[in-house]
């Protein structure tokens, strides 16, 4: 396989819900992206503009009104009845996912997805103590119910279920929505960690521009159902202007670059962490500290 | 003069289960605009029910107004004085049309129809909502519901609006748009204006932050004075704004820059100012 693999790509996509109805809405419009096999893509866009609709389309739960979706190059409704096997290689985790914790420990819970698939009994073992190594769930978690869990700890729990299911693509709505700090950093740290030794492909939706800048290679604007900005960091959150049109924004650390810039005191505005801030101001006072 | 005031407060679900407040001693001053930080489970969003009378201390006391919120007799005076904005905006709307969602409070305290529909359009203007007031309520978007939900709570006529992080599952325009509400609520109309978020940049916007870790009030101060303390608040897993921990990150690099910068604009001055000059 080479690099330009594309693990998931939509071609030419409309979605139209409750067509021939009053309430006929089209969700998505002509949308064709791609997503490259191993890259984390991060996608933006404003309430309403259509990012779950896209979400629901990568595994099948969603059928296109016209277009395509093609996952490693082929039509996952070529074969609607083989739609199992796309549903484990392509594992989504919807907006608040500890709401659908169900079963009586954390280990029950985890290991239902793999049960179903038909694993044999070790294997369903391997990758549930696999899985929950790499969340940080505990052993000691492993055998409580998951509903004596904090926040943070049962969005991890809901998680690890997904991961248990090995998919190829995993695709993420606001992971860590409602989350403070440490554990948004834990989520998205320790997914960014498992896409790292596994090569899994990531698609990430979220509302903070701080978080796509640290955890995605790629982004994705999606604007009133249409794909309005594509391609790497770089390109899109070096169009401000155009982001703040599709009411979004740039991270502060990009805000604070842009308007350097204007001031002349630097090119570059190409800058959305602050560890890469930091040598780009020094660099701007001189004398580097570590010199 | 203190509108909310918590003495000795104490707050635990059950008997058997732990301590979620644990002897607050504070002060809400009115007209005061405060924001509330701190991890997931210190104790944020039980402290703002027990501010409103939601929960009832199982220890210390909170007034309201002048009101012990543990005086059953009083409780609907302390409703009215003290109103909540919750975070999901698609559960805190009973009806299904905008103004009648808005009239749902006044008309359940029984007030004239004339005075109704002054309350109704007035909060509808407040939140700058007027022109949606016949529009169906689950057709809006999250920030606009929000909107609603905070025109709903302003028509009880009340003088403190506590937000339970209302921003937490609106887009960054959605977010603007309630932030600059609040603003207006408290710098405009004089309310008490409380607020619970994770975002740092909403928290640089209020006149007092309070830091909250295991139930107690770790830091109180203002926004500058706050996030000064770059180390403290890492410690207790909360961040800084970006240009914040930037000016944080050079200082450790040996360039002296100032703590407490909050905005993109102050941080540029500060690198402007010392441009080319060098390590000092």
């Amino acid at each position: 396989m080479n690099a330009s693999v594309n693990a998931l790509e939509l071609k030419n996509v409309t979605v139209v819900y409750g067509e021939g109805t009053p309430f006929c809405k089209t969700a998505l419009r002509g949308v064709s992206v791609c997503f490259p096999e191993g890259s984390t893509t991060g996608i933006i866009g404003h309430t309403g503009s259509g990012k779950s609709t896209l979400a629901s389309l990568t595994n099948g739960l969603l059928k296109p009104t016209k277009g395509e979706v093609l996952l490693f190059g082929e039509d996952i409704w070529a074969k609607p009845k083989e739609m199992r096997t796309v549903r484990s290689k392509v594992g989504l985790v919807f907006q608040y996912p500890e709401y659908q914790l169900f079963a009586e420990t954390v280990w029950d819970d985890i290991a239902f997805g793999p049960k179903n698939i038909g694993l044999d009994e070790e294997e369903i073992k391997n990758r549930v103590r696999d899985a929950a190594e790499f969340c940080g769930i505990t052993r000691e978690e492993l055998e409580r119910s998951p509903f004596e869990l904090s926040g943070g700890q049962k969005r991890r729990a809901a998680i690890t279920g997904i991961i248990a299911m090995r998919p190829k693509v995993l695709v993420l709505d606001e992971p860590a929505a409602g989350l403070d700090p440490k554990g948004r950093e834990e989520i998205l740290g320790g997914l960014k960690e498992y896409r790292r030794q596994n090569g899994t492909t990531m698609l990430l939706i979220s509302h903070s521009m701080e978080d796509i800048a640290r955890y995605a290679d790629r982004i994705l604007v999606i604007k009133d159902g249409e794909a309005f900005m594509q391609g790497g960091l770089n390109e899109v959150f070096s169009n401000a202007e155009k982001l703040f049109d599709a009411a979004l924004d740039v991270p502060q650390i990009t805000k604070l670059f842009i308007e350097l810039k204007k001031r002349g005191l630097c090119g570059d505005t190409d800058v959305y962490t602050v560890g890469y801030a930091k040598k780009e101001a020094e660099r701007i006072i001189g004398g580097s500290g570590n010199a | 003069m203190s509108f909310i005031t918590c003495r000795g407060l104490t707050f635990s679900y059950s008997p058997e289960s732990r301590v979620v407040i644990n002897g607050i001693d504070l002060e809400i001053e009115k007209g005061s605009y405060t924001a509330v930080l701190g991890h997931n489970g210190c104790g944020k969003s039980t402290l703002a029910k027990l501010m409103c009378g939601i929960l009832l201390p199982t220890g210390g006391s909170v007034c309201v107004g002048g009101i012990d919120t543990a005086d059953a007799e009083r409780a609907y005076e302390v409703r009215r004085k003290c109103g909540m904005v919750f975070q999901n905006p698609d559960n805190q709307l009973v009806a299904s049309i905008v103004e009648d969602d808005v009239a749902f409070a006044p008309e359940n305290l029984g007030l004239p129809r004339g005075e109704i529909r002054r309350r109704v359009d007035e909060a509808l203007a407040t939140v700058d909502m007027s022109g949606y007031a016949k529009h169906s309520a689950n057709k809006l978007s999250g920030g606009q519901k929000q909107r609603v939900a905070i025109a709903g709570v302003l028509a009880m006529g009340p003088e403190c609006i506590i937000f339970d992080e209302a921003t937490a599952m609106l887009d960054p325009t959605g977010r603007q748009e309630i932030n600059a509400a609040m603003k207006r609520l408290n710098r405009e109309m004089g309310l008490t204006v409380i607020t619970i978020t994770h975002y740092m940049s909403e928290a640089v916007e209020a006149d007092r932050i309070i830091v909250m870790d295991h139930g107690a009030v770790a830091a109180d101060g203002s926004p500058r004075e706050i996030f000064s303390q770059v180390e403290k608040l890492k410690a207790i897993s909360l961040s800084v704004p970006q240009v914040t921990e930037l000016m944080y990150e050079m200082e450790l690099d040996g360039f002296a820059m100032p703590r407490g910068i909050l905005h993109a604009m102050e941080a540029a001055d500060e690198i402007e100012k010392r441009a080319g000059g060098g390590k000092k």
